[in-house]
């Protein structure tokens, strides 16, 4: 039986949201989508199903996703999730590997690039969740 | 001499008849000349006339003989001249007119008149005054204040509302008491007038074409301080150079905020394009990939040409961004060794992707270490080679060769092509300058691919040069600082 990942991307920007969910499902992932951080936040409260790997932009509308990450890798819970964290800002790469990013990719990013990237951070499993 | 009827001087001494000379030079010279002297020429200024002239004084067996020349025209036309040449060395100085609009009022006190003030209509009809002069500041200070208590009529029937209006000078060479008693509304407007002091008074246009934008008053306030004709067309046409620079001024105000509003305009549109062309560019790359999936090589061929577009639309939009960011200072430069070497490489191979139908041939190589942003040197090559191709319709060959040469490296991309016109050469480099001729056809772009390479180079501390022949080719040669700190490093 094939392994599905989940795979929860958070950016405030709704369109580009929408694109990233139709790419990665159409890679076969289940996808997940949040336009603001407070529910991959919420995520550290063990409220919800854990994704497997969470894409995260830097600058999401009133909240800084390096601060999402900083968060999320200080849980217990949560540190094991892979993060990949997106920007626009070239000179970014430094800080999202301080606050515990396992990866970063500048805006605008390549599609391929993305795609390569996301499998050699995914867990090896052996249930599909 | 004039304003002395003859009869008056004839058989009478020349101290009765003009008394003030006793002082002055001409005296002197005359008393030179009578202890056995040589002949001299003296020159003199008889202010109770306000008469300049030139006098000749020769000795004689029995006396002097004095022939004097009125020069007050000639004087006064040179001092004329001489001040709206400084009149105008001033208004052009700057183009913020108030200052110098200031500065020329402070000029006319005291050589044209004792009070001047520029008086400027805005855009709500309200009299703004701009610049007051006086000898003393103390009395600058309080026109200034009893403008704020005592605004401007605008419908008063004379003075400055009227030239306001009319845009025709109000000229009263000769203000007399009989003249202020009549003028004045009440006993407080009279007391007023006194304070100031009228012997005088003009009142020009300031006038651009048939508008008129605010007025410069002069008022003579000594008394037997008068104008004249003279002092009247000195006055027009200061006003006249003043009105140019104000338009001038405003011209440049309004320039400059279209130049501003144009880049903000580019920063929002830029930013605001690229959003729906990412999003644009996934879902075409997510179906192209679908249709290799089903083999559908008509429609995978057809979704990788949109893509192609959809690259060109991202560098266009890329390289507005840039433009913007180099106009507010946020152009991001990285800060790291790198292998020039593998940048022009990678370059190389990304124009051969998107284009076949030339051939760039590549030689030498860069042993030293270079020092910046890969990404960005990368743009530049990628801007240079892609020129090559585009001002090379009908050649193929394009060459990069890589080399160092005085503690520099430098990468050189030539093409065979069309070449540039050496009135053009020394203007590629500038923000949205483009080739215009009538006997070539014009090539697409916005004008702004070589300003951001040479912008990026320079950020680098190295330079961007072109040498050009029209008609047989272009060569663009970037050249880079070696990074110097690799041994101090122990890398």
């Amino acid at each position: 039986m094939e392994i599905t990942y989940s795979i929860l991307v958070v950016d405030d920007d709704v369109d580009i949201l929408n694109a990233l969910k139709f790419l990665l499902e159409d890679e076969g992932y289940a996808v997940q989508i949040a336009d603001k951080g407070d529910y991959a936040e919420s995520l550290a409260m063990g409220n919800q199903v854990l994704p497997d790997l969470i894409v995260l932009d830097v600058l999401l509308s009133g909240k800084d996703g390096r601060l999402i990450c900083q968060k999320l890798k200080s849980q217990d819970e949560t540190k094991h999730i892979p993060i990949v964290m997106m920007s626009a800002h070239p000179n970014a790469e430094h800080s999202v590997k301080k606050v515990g990013a396992d990866a970063f990719i500048a805006k605008p990013f390549s599609i391929d690039n993305l795609l390569s990237l996301i499998p050699s951070l995914l867990p090896e499993k052996d249930n599909p969740v | 001499m004039a304003h002395v009827a003859a009869e008056e001087m004839v058989g009478r001494h020349v101290l009765e008849v003009f008394p003030d000379i006793e002082p002055s030079d001409i005296h002197a010279a005359v008393r030179r000349v009578m202890a056995g002297g040589p002949a001299e020429r003296v020159e003199t200024f008889y202010a109770p006339l306000r008469m300049w002239g030139i006098n000749s004084v020769y000795p004689l067996a029995d006396g002097v003989a004095i022939l004097s020349h009125d020069i007050t025209a000639q004087r006064a036309l040179e001092q004329d001249l001489a001040f709206l040449a400084q009149a105008s060395r001033i208004l052009s100085s700057s183009l913020n007119y108030q200052r110098t609009l200031r500065a020329v009022a402070r000029l006319v006190v005291p050589t044209i008149c004792d009070w001047c003030a520029v008086d400027i209509l805005t855009d709500s009809g309200q009299v703004d005054l701009l610049a007051v002069a006086h000898v003393d500041p103390q009395k600058v200070h309080w026109a200034q204040e009893l403008r704020k208590t005592e605004p401007v009529d605008m419908d008063a029937p004379t003075g400055l509302p009227k030239v306001l209006r009319t845009g025709k000078a109000e000229f009263y060479p000769v203000v007399t008491e009989e003249m202020m008693v009549a003028a004045a509304k009440d006993q407080a407007a009279l007391d007023l007038m006194h304070e100031i002091g009228f012997s005088g008074v003009m009142i020009v246009p300031l006038k651009l074409r048939t508008r008129t934008i605010g007025a410069i008053t002069f008022v003579a306030s000594q008394p037997g301080r008068h104008f004249t004709d003279a002092d009247l067309a000195t006055a027009q046409k200061l006003a006249s150079r003043a009105a140019l620079a104000i338009e001038n001024s405003r011209l440049y105000e309004a320039s400059q905020k279209a130049v501003a509003l144009r880049d903000d305009f580019i920063s929002v549109a830029s930013h605001e394009l690229r959003t729906p062309v990412t999003s644009l560019k996934i879902y075409t790359q997510v179906l192209q990939r679908q249709a290799e999936r089903r083999d559908d090589q008509e429609l995978s061929s057809a979704l990788a040409k949109m893509g192609v577009q959809i690259n060109k639309i991202t560098t266009l939009i890329g390289d507005m961004l840039d433009v913007s960011k180099i106009e507010s200072g946020k152009l991001a430069i990285q800060q790291e060794p790198f292998d020039l070497n593998a940048v022009v490489t990678e370059a190389i191979e990304g124009v051969r992707a998107a284009s076949t139908s030339h051939s760039i041939g590549h030689t030498g190589r860069i042993e030293s270490d270079v020092r910046g942003d890969p990404d960005r040197i990368g743009q530049v090559i990628t801007n240079l080679l892609s020129n090559a191709i585009k001002y090379s319709p009908r050649r193929t060959e394009i060459l990069v060769r890589l080399g160092e040469a005085h503690g520099e490296v430098f990468v050189e991309v030539e093409d065979f092509g069309i070449g540039i016109d050496q009135d053009h050469l020394d203007r590629i480099f500038e923000r949205f300058y483009r080739v215009n001729s009538l006997d070539e056809k014009t090539f697409p772009g916005l004008g702004i691919g070589l300003y951001i390479s040479r912008e990026i180079v320079h950020r680098h501390g190295g330079s961007l040069e072109v040498t050009s022949t029209k008609g047989s080719g272009t060569q663009f040669r970037v050249t880079l600082p070696i990074e110097t700190t690799r041994d101090e490093a122990g890398i």
